[in-house]
This record gives C-alpha cells, structure tokens and sequence, in this order.
C-alpha cells in the first residue's frame, strides 16, 4: 500500500523526482570516476595519505557531493508537504510518513546508482583519450577499491538522508505541512543613528574581506588557496549584509519609479534568499578548485584529478542551483497573476522574468569570475598557464551558468504562463 | 448616486471549457447595470457564479458570449495593453486573499500601481506614506506580508487598491479572511469610499456584510435571481430583508 503511494507520488511529481534521481546520477558516477582516476597512481592514496592535494580533492568534492544530495532531498521532502498533511489528517502514524518518504529516495536511488556506476565505466576510456591527448603517458582503469570508497561514500550520504527524512517526518504537524514557511528573518528599516554606522562598518569590513584577497593574489600567486578561502568567507558575510540591504534599498527607493525593475529585484532579493547556500557553494567550488588547480600545474595526476572535479563539480552544482531555482518559480503563478490584477501587461510580465533570471545568473558568474579571472590572469602572466587554458576553465563555470540559466527562463515562463495563454485562447474563441 | 452607467454587462455567458465535452456554463445570458457611486453586493450560494460574474465584469476573465462595458467602452475591443493601463487607472482590487506580493515589502507592494501609472519617486513615497498613516499601517511599510496579521494584510491590500484614486472598486469576499472587528473596520472604510462617490462591487455572502452596500443582486445557478435596494430603509431593516431573501432562497432548495 505505502509503496503504491510512494510510486505515485514519484510518478505525480516527475519532473522533481526526475532531477532528484538525476543528482544521484552524477554524484555515484562522479565519485566511482574519481576514485578511479586517483587510484589508477600507485603514489597516491586519497584515503590514507593525508599530506596530498588529491585527498584535500576529495574531501571537498565528497561534502560538496553529499550537500547536493542533501539539498535535492531536502527540496524533494518539503515538495511533498501537503501529501504528508494528508496522510496525518487520515491518522497517518510517524512510521508510516516515514516510509511513504524513505521507499520513495531508496527507489530513485537503487535506480540511480547501477545508472551512475555504468556510465562512470563507460566514462573511463573518454578521460583516457583527454589523457592521451596531454602526452602524461597516465592511463586511468577500473579498480575495485575505487567500488568500495564510493560505495561508503554514498552509503554514509543515504544514512544522512536517512535521518534528515525521519527527523522532518516527526517534527512536522499538519498546520507546518499545509503552508510551508516563506522567508524568515528581520527586515526591520535602517535609521540614522549608532546602529547604522556599526551596519556601515561592517559592511564595509565584509567587502573588504572578499576583495583584498584578491589583490593579495597579485602579491603572491602561491597563496592562491589560501586567498580563495578566505575571500569566499567574505563572500559568505556579504550575501547577506551586503547585497540584501543594498537591493532592497534599490527596490524600494531607487528604482521606485520603475514599476519592471521595482517586481523584478523584488524578485531577485527572495531568490538569492532562497538560493543563497547554492550561490555560495558553487562560487565557493569554482574559486576554491581553481585556486588548487593552479597550484597543482607540476603534478600531471592531481592536476587531472581537480580539473575533472572542477568541470564535473560546477556542472553539479549549476545542476542543484536550477533544480532549487526551478521549485522556486514554480510557485510564482499566483504572483504573476496578481501582477496581471495590478495592471501588468504579458509583455511587462516577460520582461520582469527575463530580468529575473539573468540578473540571478548574471550575478552568480560576475561574482565568480571576479575571483576566476584574476587568479588565472596571475598565472598565464606568469607564463605558468597557457591562454587557451585558462579560456577553458573560464568556460568550466561559465557554460554550466548559461545552460542551467536558459533552461530556468523555460521552466519559469512555462510556470507562469499557461493560464494567461488560456485566457487569451477564450479571447480569441469569443471574438 | 448619479443616473450615469459605469459598467455594464449585456447577454452576458460564460462557458468553461469551451468546445470540449466538460463544457459548463457558469453564467448564462446576463444583463446587469452598475451605476457611477453605486455600491453592489453580489450574494448568493456557493458554486452559484458569483466570482465568475465579478471577474468576467472587472477584466480579469473574459466572457465567452455577451458584452462588458466599462464607461461606455466595451472590454473586448481594447487591446491587452489597454486593458492592463484600464486596471491601474481606473480599477482597483480586494480579494479575500489579499493577493499581495510575498516576495515584496508592504511599501513596495502598495508603490506598485504608482509606479505603472508613471508617478515620480517622490510622490510615490509621498502619497504611500499618507495612505499608509490613514489606514494606520504606517510602521508596517517595511515589513513583508508574511510578518504581518490578517487584518493588517487586508488594510495594505485596500492601500493598494486605493493608492491611484480608482473609479471602481472590486471585492472578492474581502472580509473572508477577517474576524468581526476587521470586518466591521473594512466594510465602514468601504462605506465612507463609496460616500465619497467611489463605485463598489463587492461579492460576499454574508448578509451582514451586504447591509452595508445601497443594492444587492442575488444570483443562483447562473442567473440573477432576485435583486433588492436599500432605497430609504434603515442598515437594520436592509439586513432584514436581506436575511429574509437569502432564507427565501434557501427555504427553495429544501422544496427541491
């Protein structure tokens, strides 16, 4: 009966389940593919060997995986929140909530991983021929070992899951269940007084804190990593005493006058609200591996290993970042028409989606190739990284952004629009 | 109340579904006048057509056969455009949701329709703070709506829909969502709108609610059933009558 259930929930919500499944997809295939990579090196051991750059690698590529897997199911469990009030106004017990969720994971994740491990396999001889190309005379085969690691890996991410689902099955009432929380958190107004000198002074601190080490970079290249940390720390503080502030006063004062930009950056201030851990983490990944990928340019294995977790690790991430944006707009009909009530034309409503979803995007890449840039523009001066490399590292977190941020247009315009294309369909019947 | 017709509805239809086998006729061949300053209560049960009728006759859904006028201009020879720049000048909306934007603070939410109709930044600041002090929500402007109580919701809700000095006001069940005192604050702020000569369509159906207005229609499956004036009586002997018609009304279907 509860597997029924749960197969029909999946089924009702395919296109959440489908990008769910899809996560798991590439966070199995990706660690079997890695875990290969760097034990095809006898020199090197990730897991026990705690000196070397592979295994800082693989510590941020296993918490980045397993976050997004996190997140994925964290946005899946919430989507299924008027399902869950349903079963406890019928008398639904906490095991019973707790299985209708946990069989509907385990299903999507027995088909994720076979999917994941076999296409990581069939992966292999494509990174063989990248490696041939490079001439490092480095050839990457299967190991069983490799199997082992990944599949602790993803057992101890599924034990997360696991808890995560029991704990949000026993503390969730029907009342919480049937309307999901909005945004938290104060917005109380800034006055001219103490308190808004200290708000000055820490913001200004939070700026710095993510720009210097930017400057600190052109000082000395070798502290790159370093530099990248702490200006993502940076980063961190201002996503929210920065830039939030900064759009709401664009909103409600500057760009009053403009009734587009006025729904818009309103808009734009929920989602980087909304968004804002996925923002940071794939900043975060692209700055971070970027930083440690230049630093690793004489050794072959570990510079193959952090550019493929670069390149597989903003792909995931953009992947997440959609995936959150999309459940995200999926809920703004209702705004949309009440935008429609108010006097805003379909042309005005295009406008404000479009605007919407490129300055998310646009943000996301101005912020991380203001770090990218720089750190590559001080090792190709140095002559220690070739232009077209750098362009393609560029491209590594720049073509993600772009496709992820296309494909969110569609599924927002998609969201918003049916029921007005309906409208003017009647329009035209009636005429 | 002047002789002078603002809205008008002629063989008025709607068919949901059109052309396919689930088609329902939620309204069938209405003819209905609002006069300039009028205040209309639209009553009747549930499923009875009630919010299809306000919201084919305010432009937010479109007929399927028959006429709207709006001043004497019919609704659907204006362009989508038109219809948009008729809403924000002219018309303006109470639902018993509320509908404001959650993602936008009361202040913003309120600003909007001046900002459609090309009011400067100053002005705008200006006359949404006035409004704001008069319904008494001015230390809310900041806060978003989710922070804020039903009533106070509804009185932002009203702001906006009074912001740009409409002609017309529309309200879905606006007191829906409100205990009794909000209630009776809403409808004697609706009261004293319409005694300023602002027009008020109002879809309820609470007969205490309908007392309040100078002319009720009662619709039943589509049609209007029955309509009655206030004319000279008093709110307390309108009520009773109002009271009487929807028992009538009722008293009918238990016959069936």
């Amino acid at each position: 009966m509860i597997l029924r259930d749960a197969l029909r929930s999946i089924q009702k919500d395919f296109s959440k389940a489908f990008f769910y499944w899809l996560i798991f997809v590439l966070t199995t295939m990706f660690i079997y593919l890695f875990f290969n990579i760097s034990m095809s090196d006898p020199t090197v051991d990730p897991i026990n060997n705690t000196g070397n750059t592979i295994t800082y690698v693989m510590i941020i590529v296993v918490i980045l995986c397993s976050v997004d897997i996190l997140f994925a199911n964290d946005f899946y469990v919430k989507l299924k929140g008027k399902d869950l009030a349903v079963r406890l106004i019928c008398g639904g017990r906490f095991i019973q909530i707790a299985s209708f969720l946990m069989i509907q994971t385990m299903l999507l994740l027995v088909l994720a991983i076979p999917l994941g491990i076999l296409l990581s396999y069939m992966a292999i001889p494509m990174v063989n021929s990248v490696l041939a190309l490079s001439n490092h005379g480095f050839l990457v085969t299967a190991h069983a070992d490799a199997a082992m690691n990944a599949t602790i890996i993803i057992l101890y991410v599924v034990f997360w899951i696991i808890l995560l689902n029991m704990s949000f099955a026993y503390r969730n009432a029907v009342g919480m269940l049937m309307n999901p929380s909005g945004i938290t958190g104060s917005s109380e107004p800034m006055t001219f007084s103490v308190g808004l000198i200290k708000i000055k002074i820490r913001q200004t601190i939070d700026v710095l804190l993510f720009l210097v080490p930017i400057i600190l970079i052109y000082f000395n290249r070798n502290l790159s990593v370093i530099c990248s940390l702490i200006g993502m720390v940076g980063l961190n503080f201002c996503l929210s005493n920065v830039i939030a502030p900064w759009l709401s006063r664009q909103t409600s004062q500057k760009m009053v006058e403009h009734p587009r930009m006025v729904a818009a950056l309103g808009f734009v201030r929920r989602d980087l609200k909304v968004l804002r851990n996925n923002i940071f983490l794939f900043i975060a990944c692209a700055v971070v591996l970027v930083s440690m990928l230049v630093n690793s340019l004489d050794n072959d294995i570990a510079m193959m290993t952090i550019l493929l977790s670069y390149i597989v690790m903003t792909f995931l991430q953009a992947l997440a970042l959609m995936f959150k944006f999309g459940t995200e707009v999926s809920l703004r009909r209702r705004l949309f028409m009440t935008l429609n009530h108010i006097g805003f034309m379909k042309e005005d409503q295009e406008i404000i989606i479009r605007r919407e979803v490129k300055y998310v995007y646009g943000f996301i890449l101005v912020i991380t190739l203001l770090y990218v840039i720089n750190i590559l523009l001080v090792y190709t001066a140095a002559g220690d990284l070739s232009w077209k490399m750098s362009l393609f590292l560029m491209a590594g977190a720049v073509i993600p952004l772009i496709l992820c941020g296309f494909i969110n247009l569609f599924l927002y315009r998609r969201a918003v629009f049916p029921k007005l294309k309906d409208e003017s369909e009647e329009r035209i019947n009636a005429e | 109340m002047s002789e002078k017709v603002v809205l008008e509805a002629k063989h008025l239809k709607k068919v949901y579904n059109y052309h396919t086998l689930n088609a329902f006729e939620a309204l069938h061949d209405i003819n209905f006048q609002v006069f300039d300053g009028d205040f209309v209560a639209i009553m009747g049960p549930s499923g009875s057509g009630k919010s299809t009728f306000i919201n084919t006759i305010s432009t937010i859904d479109v007929p399927t056969e028959g006429r709207v006028y709006i001043n004497k201009k019919e609704v659907r020879s204006m362009t989508e455009n038109e219809i948009g720049r008729f809403r924000y000048q002219n018309l303006g909306f109470i639902f018993q949701d509320f509908n404001l934007l959650d993602t936008h603070t009361m202040f913003e939410n309120i600003a909007l329709p001046l900002s459609l109709a090309h009011v400067n930044k100053t002005e705008i600041e200006k006359r949404v703070k006035e409004l704001a002090e008069a319904m008494g929500i001015a230390e809310l402007l900041h806060k978003f709506p989710y922070e804020c109580s039903g009533g106070q919701r509804q009185r932002v809700a009203i702001c906006r829909a009074l912001i740009n000095h409409p002609h017309i006001i529309v309200a879905d069940e606006p007191t829906g969502n409100l205990d009794s005192a909000n209630s009776a604050e809403l409808m004697s702020i609706l009261q004293q709108l319409n005694q300023t000569g602002v027009t008020i369509v109002m879809v309820t159906h609470d007969p205490l609610i309908t007392s309040y207005s100078t002319r009720v229609i009662y619709i039943k499956d589509g049609n209007i059933e029955k309509e009655l004036a206030k004319g000279d009586m008093s709110q307390d002997a309108y009520f009773q009558k109002i009271v009487e018609l929807n028992s009538e009304e009722s008293r009918e279907l238990l016959k069936k």
